[in-house]
């Protein structure tokens, strides 16, 4: 049960992995535009969504230049042959833990002190210390949950373990986090 | 006699490849000596034999090995190409133990 919880691309079928990851991104989509809320990189979100197409549509960009860029380094890193249908499904499916993690904004304490962050009014956020800190940790430990399964679904579906999988996954991020910040902004 | 016995692959003494001395006919007791390489599949191991048994029993279908040992297809495939890699290795030992 625990080796499912830490690896459940070793059990998971593509079938499952396709389906949860679209009703994951589905509602994930819902939710960001019922909330106002905007990706705007990898990992980085505004509050400037106002339309369920543009949410949707970002989100969808996100997970489909990640699904690339780690087919990309996966064909040419692997020694194993690596298909796309394997890749996209599994990092649709890894990204659950990262759509989880944006819950949290639907608290309406937690919304309006992130605005005032992003407002720059750090000042007056900094009265709600003791929120921002307790939000910070639960963050912190759904964003390690959700690194880590972006790596077990990168190792899964290319093969590529140990050192090498690590420095290629850590390739795939930081040229994911790049590309996704330059192109999305066109959505 | 125990048909439990593991054949053994590796040297106890100095970790070197052990190689067949002798064989016997369990039907007339005839007995023959020399040295005989283990088959390459003969030197994975036993849970990549099994595997290997395995895929050939699902006629090579990836997706019913999957189904038949509750894994996800890559999991499986990535399984069949660390073994492909094994024998390409085992292959390439023998090759250099020969010349």
């Amino acid at each position: 049960m625990m080796n499912k919880f830490l690896n459940p691309f070793k059990y998971l079928s593509l079938r499952k992995a396709w389906c949860w990851g679209i009703a994951a991104l589905i509602l994930a989509s819902v939710y960001y535009w019922m909330n106002g809320l905007r990706p705007t990189s990898l990992t980085q979100l505004d509050f400037g969504g106002s339309r369920l197409w543009i949410a949707t549509a970002r989100l969808t960009a996100v997970w489909l230049i990640y699904a690339v860029i780690m087919y990309i380094v996966g064909v040419a890193a692997s020694r194993s042959k690596v298909r796309f249908g394997d890749v996209a499904a599994f990092s649709a499916f890894a990204r659950i833990p990262f759509y989880l993690s944006t819950l949290m904004f639907a608290i309406p304490s937690v919304k309006s002190v992130f605005a005032l962050t992003m407002d720059g009014n750090l000042n007056a956020a900094m009265q709600y210390v003791n929120l921002l800190s307790l939000v910070g940790v639960v963050s912190l430990i759904i964003l390690i949950w959700w690194i880590y399964w972006e790596y077990q679904a990168f190792s899964e579906s290319t093969n590529l373990k140990s050192g090498k999988g690590v420095g290629c996954f850590i390739l795939v991020y930081i040229l994911t986090y790049v590309a996704t910040g330059l192109l999305i902004r066109f959505i | 006699m125990s048909n439990n016995k593991r054949l053994p692959k590796i040297c106890p003494a100095c970790g070197g490849r052990l190689h067949v001395q002798a064989m016997s006919c369990e039907e007339c007791d005839t007995r023959i000596e020399g040295s005989f390489p283990l088959p390459q599949l003969m030197l994975l191991s036993e849970e990549d034999q099994q595997f290997v048994m395995d895929f050939v029993m699902c006629s090579g279908s990836l997706k019913e090995m999957a189904a038949k040992l509750k894994l996800s297809y890559p999991s499986v495939r990535n399984r069949l190409d660390d073994i492909i890699d094994e024998l390409g290795r085992l292959t390439a030992d023998m090759d250099s133990v020969e010349h």
